[in-house]
């Protein structure tokens, strides 16, 4: 039995597919898990550069996927960051591939995409949820040095086509599917049908009928106008590594940014900051993925225009 | 004729060899690294799935032709080709491979240098070019559990794995490893070393007449370093200081002028910048205890150099 890749991207229902569909025994799939930090999963990730060793990795996930196909599961391997990471412009996208091609050569890839505008309006959020402190035009287009000392927000991370195109040549083109997260919010049950046939378990009737669809995990966003407080808030709480030097560095100040997010005070007065947010990031995308977009719907065989997805025609 | 690839690392005498070494009259050239568009900034900021080599070698074409129609050996140097310190070598193992696909024949010169000096010249030059944090943030940044933006990784120190990497890829035998402490040592065999790679020795009174003393880059004072990090809070956003709490321009400014001038070096400020110096100095100590002393004892074997005679920490 084949091992199951999902490798996001973020913001495109990999929690619900985690949880929903991969968790429940009853659909014929067992998630791997990602918890905890030394969950042999993120040592794709986090392995360095030159001390990578597959057979390693391998030996550590063989006793849990010996565990899901000994009760009829398919193992899944689930960990939304093997795509990359939005805030570092994917600079290991290509390299994560490659690792788990050298640990699963005969694995089956499945990626959700989703249209660029709302998956960056999305991932700046997160960025200022998470302790960034940038306003939108220096985390879009963030002052770079000649040298690339550190890699930034790139834009280039959400041409989709070229990683899929990389995920084809080492996989085969029959061995990677790539969906955009627009046919879940569409038909959930035809979306994980989809999955199912691809990785060879069709999931029974009455467990598709059971599964549910309308749930939505961190579906709550915390409105623009909350998290602007919060951005500058982050410039007085302790470090992260999307905000490696604050000015001040006090706990209750993160404590009291935390409690905004969850709470979101301002969420009724936003419409406005809202609506300035998707329009300053509408501007700033404008065609640029407009070319990408039409490679990734000729790879895929899906007319991503219909979805409002930018397509050069 | 191979090139002749210098890859580093930083704060090793690069610029010393760029501008000193690999020059004309000695029988080098080096083929430079500016415009931004340069080719061999391509061999770093292409995008992993965009690099063509075969384009990238297009383009160094003339300057190599350039350099061997008078008959020198080309040089290709650029201290970033070894990483980057401020996000740990993220990148190390890639540029390793573009630098095999680009230049196959090459001869590959690495240049090394004792960690914790290493590391302190490292953190001045992180804050000269604009980082705000102090200097435990930076030996010990914030890590995420899913490692969204590389950062400082004392490991991008562990020399022993990017020598061993190049010689897979080009040979031990075309990959020569040197210490920095041999170019202070004797800046003309640490010289003559390297002309033995290259293929081409340099006459001796060329050698001689080689300014091995001369230093650029000299690092900035521990107090003007002080100074500037302050003010780096209040400047211009950049890569390493991605949201200051203000970006003045006179806070840019005066940066720009206390690094420039250097007034904070003054004979009544010599005491506390001592103090200074060494404060920072026994923070590193500190911090790096003896993290290095196995992988260094790996480097010694590897390269066969007495390091701990040059003052390394070594595994016994």
């Amino acid at each position: 039995m084949g091992v199951l890749i999902h490798i996001g991207y973020h913001k495109t229902g990999t929690n619900w597919l985690q949880r929903r569909f991969f968790s429940d025994p009853a659909t014929g799939y067992r998630w791997l898990g990602k918890r905890p930090g030394s969950h042999p999963v993120r040592r794709f990730v986090r392995d360095r550069p030159l001390e990578f060793d597959p057979a390693s990795v391998w030996a550590a996930l063989d006793p849990m996927i010996a565990e899901a196909e000994e009760a009829g599961l398919v193992p899944v391997l689930s960990l939304e960051r093997l795509s990359g990471s939005a805030l570092s412009g994917g600079y290991d996208s290509a390299r994560i591939a490659d690792r788990l091609h050298q640990v699963f050569p005969e694995g089956r890839i499945l990626a959700v995409v989703r249209e660029q505008r709302s998956m960056v309006v999305s991932t700046y959020k997160g960025y200022v949820q998470q302790g960034g402190a940038a306003p939108l035009d220096h985390f879009l287009e963030g002052r770079r040095s000649a040298t690339f000392r550190v890699p930034g927000f790139d834009s280039a991370y959400l041409e989709y086509d070229r990683l899929i195109a990389h995920y084809r040549n080492l996989f085969g083109a029959e061995n990677v599917l790539a969906l955009p997260f627009d046919r879940f919010v569409e038909d959930g049950r035809r979306f994980v049908e989809r999955i199912a046939a691809f990785a060879g378990r069709p999931v029974p009737s009455d467990v598709l009928d059971a599964l549910p669809y309308g749930h939505r995990e961190n579906i709550r966003t915390t409105s623009t106008l909350t998290l602007s407080l919060v951005r500058r808030l982050n410039q007085l709480a302790p470090p992260t590594d999307v905000n490696p030097a604050p000015l001040l560095e006090s706990p209750s100040v993160a404590r009291l940014a935390d409690r905004l997010v969850r709470r979101d005070p301002l969420r009724r007065k936003s419409a406005g900051a809202d609506e300035r947010l998707r329009r300053a990031v509408d501007g700033w995308a404008g065609d640029r993925f407009a070319a990408s977009n039409a490679r990734l719907s000729a790879l895929l065989g899906i007319d991503l225009g219909q979805y409002g997805w930018t397509v050069e025609v | 004729m191979p090139v002749l690839v210098h890859i580093g690392y930083h704060k090793a005498a690069s610029t010393w060899l760029q501008r000193e070494l690999f020059v004309d009259r000695t029988g080098y050239r080096w083929l430079g690294k500016r415009p931004r568009s340069h080719p061999v900034r391509r061999i770093v900021r292409e995008r992993p799935l965009e690099f063509d080599p075969a384009d990238v070698r297009s383009a160094f074409e003339p300057l190599i032709a350039d350099a061997e129609q008078p008959g020198l050996v080309p040089v290709v140097s650029f201290e970033r080709l070894s990483g980057h310190p401020f996000s740990g070598g993220f990148d190390i193992d890639l540029i390793g491979e573009r630098l095999a696909q680009v230049f196959p024949d090459a001869r590959v010169l690495i240049v090394v240098r004792e960690q914790r000096a290493m590391i302190l010249s490292t953190y001045k030059q992180y804050v000269q070019v604009g980082g705000a944090a102090p200097l435990q943030h930076f030996l010990e940044p914030p890590v995420g559990r899913s490692l969204r933006v590389p950062l400082f990784d004392w490991r991008y120190f562990e020399y022993d794995h990017l020598v061993r990497h190049y010689r897979r890829l080009f040979g031990p035998e075309h990959v020569l490893t040197l210490p920095f402490e041999l170019f202070v040592r004797d800046g003309r065999a640490f010289v003559q070393r390297i002309a033995e790679l290259g293929g081409r020795p340099i006459p001796d009174d060329v050698l001689e007449t080689l300014r091995y003393r001369r230093r650029s880059n000299r690092a900035r004072s521990a107090l003007t370093i002080a100074a500037v990090r302050s003010l780096n809070r209040f400047s211009e956003h950049t890569e390493l200081n991605p949201a200051p709490v203000a970006e003045w321009r006179s806070a840019a400014r005066l940066s720009e002028w206390l690094q420039r001038t250097e007034v904070l070096d003054h004979r009544l400020t010599n005491g506390l910048e001592a103090r200074s110096q060494e404060h920072l100095r026994g923070a590193v100590d500190e911090w790096a205890g003896d993290r290095y002393a196995a992988s260094n004892s790996r480097l010694a074997d590897l390269i066969d150099a007495d390091l701990a005679a040059l003052g390394w920490d070594v595994a016994t």
